[in-house]
């Protein structure tokens, strides 16, 4: 064999990836016959792999099985094209040459352990609840979820998108539980976008045709299998991407806001409270900036007189407008929740702490702002932080703006409208052919 | 984002630029927020405007000026103030004892007209010095302590009676109905000591009640509930609750009204050891007394204080109801009979008769 009888896949291989060094074509020797392996090193722990085929190869009786009839363990697909030919071999498949027809066979290879291990989530807390997380590998997540869902009518369909970048996506649905109409404009979309490169979350969402700009997002990311299986159940369907440890499910609904799936495993009346805390935190953090610029300018008959004192007594000496001074002030407060998000665990403390200080105290100090204002900024923080999932924060963060400009302008009646206004908002929103104010995803009534 | 919609957000966005009046918004810092307003006569001009503005520290600032309109006064206020005078937060109207004597036509009319005024403020006549009164200030109890006298939330006790604004606007233009307003007086370890109340026909402050005869008037229109009445010299009873039934009758020779009011009472103080029914007794009298001569009163004024009318209106035509005051109350045949009901005697045992 030499390479004067590569046959066409191979040369396409060869020159595809002739500039890699950890493409590796060899040729070795497999249950007694010479062939051709391509893989990367990278990917690929051939030594093991190869210990583990010829471990099959001698437990079958006689040392004749040919090679492509070796075992279903390990074969996956035969007959690929070239450029899928490429794409498995960078999923981490070892493609052999047939020593018979000249073929490619494609093998299920062992990794090297370049995967974590399964662990409990960095970014989500579950309390009373199981804490393993989902990890960066596709067949571990949907593993993880079968685990928390011991049900028959589980269906995983997995289906490889992109044309440059090759990436894995699996659909998972409850038969049965999902509504039909969901899991068909999922799986549509997902077989009619076949050809769009998928990298991020945001490529998938236009894979799956959700609006680019969305003051709410239209999924439910989780790193826990146990929220996952809890959307499952609810009729979603979950999606996972392979080396994105988060499960994806959509639609979301307006109760999710409000809702975490893990509350379930509290009492009934502690799960109440807690819904019930979190829709107070909405409220406050939606409206409390705007009510502040309401109450200390536009419309200052709303206090009582006793509060209206000490609030004109708070506010003495402060140079801005109310509406500048809490803009400022937000902006300064976005710029810290923003910088802390994502340092290092040894410098976010100083950031909080240099935060404190400046918010906190020198601010005041300073007669900058006044001190309800600080009062009333960090109530609206915390509350804003009440709400399940990190991504229905940030919705509500951006629109407390939008009361603000609003409340500035038009007093309480903006503030009344701006808050009609999201729920007008909300009511024109769908994703995946259901209503976001829908109350649940069940389709047992005309409004679901 | 296309073309349009972007037009379109620049259009929404200009049409801020129309909101001048909006945009002159004033920060609450820069705002006075006077609570009370003393209305009376100006030495050198037909009103004197007093403003009492709360502040925390405890002290009240005090802006007064003089002019012959209301408006034009609180105008030349405004201009001497350093910030601006914003009367939304006004609860109180104190008006000097000779103005409401003269009437009250025009306060009323500014009251009601002008926008920034909420009509959920009260009113109360100030008999004796109007300008000590109004200058009185036991400190160091902050602030708002005027209004809070009136407050039910804070000072108030059902011996004092209150008068909305938008209620002294009814009762000054209804045909049938009367009002009393409180009567107070600079007081001496507190801000004001109550008077009685004053009774007004129209605009116009026509007499007095006394602090007993306001007692019954309040238990007559079933406000007075949780005050503390002395029955006899050495029994004093609580009123729990009090509700009145009216039985009218419109006969040849006029209106008839039977008026039962029903008294839910505790003993607080009992010294005597006085049996129930003996104080029943008691507090029956001292009403049939008091209203008795609340209805004489109100015989002698041509005023239907206790709003008697009102019950009568389905009955009448519209040239009675006009002329209610002046022909058919005179005429009225007013019976108020007295049920007391004890409800519990808290300590004091009935003794068992043997």
């Amino acid at each position: 064999m030499n390479k004067s009888e590569d046959r066409d896949w191979e040369r396409h291989l060869l020159d595809t990836f002739a500039l890699n060094t950890d493409f590796a074509a060899k040729r070795i020797e497999l249950s007694d016959q010479l062939v051709h392996v391509y893989y990367f090193v990278t990917l690929v722990d051939l030594p093991g792999t190869l210990a583990s085929m010829n471990q099959s190869l001698m437990s079958a009786n006689d040392g004749n099985v040919p090679l492509q009839h070796l075992s279903d363990l390990y074969q996956i697909d035969s007959n690929a094209m070239p450029e899928e030919l490429a794409h498995l071999l960078l999923q981490g498949r070892l493609v052999v040459r047939s020593p018979h027809t000249g073929e490619p066979l494609i093998f299920k290879a062992l990794e090297p352990s370049i995967s974590r291990s399964v662990m409990p989530p960095e970014n989500e807390s579950p309390i009373q609840g199981a804490i393993d997380g989902f990890t960066e590998d596709l067949l571990t997540n949907v593993g993880l979820l079968r685990k928390k869902i011991n049900h028959k009518d589980v269906v995983v369909v997995t289906h490889a998108v992109g044309s440059t970048f090759c990436r894995e996506i699996a659909l998972v649905y409850l038969k049965g539980k999902a509504n039909p109409k969901i899991v068909q404009t999922v799986a549509d979309s997902l077989i009619r976008n076949k050809h769009k490169d998928v990298r991020h979350v945001e490529d998938m969402l236009s894979v799956l045709g959700q609006p680019k700009i969305s003051l709410v997002a239209t999924y439910l990311a989780t790193e826990l299998p146990e929220e996952a299986a809890q959307n499952l159940m609810d009729g979603r369907v979950v999606l996972f991407m392979d080396q994105l440890p988060y499960a994806i499910s959509v639609p979301a609904i307006l109760k999710d806001v409000w809702t975490l799936k893990t509350d379930f495993n509290y009492p009934f009346l502690y799960l109440l409270f807690f819904r019930f805390i979190r829709m107070i935190g909405i409220i406050f953090a939606v409206i409390m900036p705007g009510l502040y610029v309401v109450l200390n300018s536009v419309n200052p008959e709303l206090l009582r007189i006793q509060l209206a004192i000490s609030v004109a007594k708070s506010r003495e000496g402060v140079p801005y407008p109310a509406f500048i001074e809490v803009l400022l002030m937000l902006l300064v407060l976005e710029m810290v929740i923003e910088a802390t998000t994502r340092l290092p665990k040894s410098i976010g403390p100083t950031i909080t702490m240099i935060g404190g200080i400046i918010l906190g105290q020198a601010i005041v100090q300073a007669k900058l702002v006044s001190n309800l204002l600080i009062i009333i900024l960090a109530a609206s923080t915390i509350a804003n932080f009440t709400m399940s999932g990190y991504l229905n924060t940030i919705g509500i963060r951006i629109y407390k703006y939008v009361v603000l400009v609003a409340s500035a302008a038009f007093g309480i009646l903006g503030l009344e409208m701006s808050v009609i206004w999201i729920f007008v908002y909300f009511a024109g929103l769908k994703s995946f052919t259901v209503p976001y104010l829908s109350l649940s995803l069940k389709g047992t009534k005309t409004d679901e | 984002m296309n073309v349009r919609s972007v037009c379109r957000t620049l259009l929404i966005a200009s049409l801020f630029a129309l909101l001048c009046g909006c945009w002159d918004v004033r920060d609450i810092n820069k705002r006075y927020l006077p609570v009370v307003m003393g209305i009376s006569e100006g030495k050198s001009a037909t009103y004197s405007i007093i403003l009492q503005i709360p502040s925390v520290s405890g002290k009240t600032q005090i802006l007064e000026q003089e002019a012959d309109s209301i408006s034009k006064a609180l105008d030349l206020i405004r201009t001497k103030a350093e910030k601006h005078v914003d009367l939304l937060h006004l609860r109180l109207f104190l008006i000097s004892e000779r103005m409401a004597k003269t009437g009250l036509d025009d306060v009323m009319d500014y009251a009601i007209r002008a926008n920034d005024i909420s009509i959920k403020g009260m009113m109360a006549i100030v008999t004796g010095d109007f300008e000590k009164t109004l200058h009185h200030e036991i400190s160091p109890t902050p602030e708002i302590s005027s209004y809070d006298y009136f407050s039910e939330e804070s000072g108030w006790t059902p011996n004092v009676s209150i008068v909305r604004i938008w209620e002294a606007f009814r009762g000054s233009q209804s045909y049938t109905k009367d009002l009393a307003y409180p009567l107070i007086h600079v007081g001496t370890d507190t801000l004001y000591d109550f008077e009685g109340s004053a009774i007004m026909r129209k605009n116009k402050m026509v007499g007095a009640l006394s602090p007993d005869e306001t007692l019954v008037y309040n238990i007559f229109l079933e406000k007075y509930t949780g005050g503390t009445i002395e029955a006899a010299k050495d029994t004093s009873v609580i009123i729990k609750k009090a509700r009145v039934r009216h039985r009218k009758e419109w006969t040849a020779s006029g209106p008839k009204l039977k008026s039962a009011i029903y008294l839910d009472v505790a003993v607080s103080e009992n010294k005597k050891n006085l049996p129930n029914h003996r104080i029943a007794e008691e507090i029956q009298e001292m009403i049939d007394k008091k209203g008795d001569e609340i209805i004489r009163k109100m015989r002698a004024l041509k005023t239907d204080l206790l709003g008697t009318g009102q019950l009568f209106r389905s009955q009448m035509s519209e040239r009675q109801i006009r002329d209610w005051k002046d022909v058919w109350f005179p005429r009225l045949t007013f019976d108020i009979s007295v049920k007391v009901n004890i409800r519990d005697n808290i300590y004091f045992k009935e003794k068992i008769k043997s």
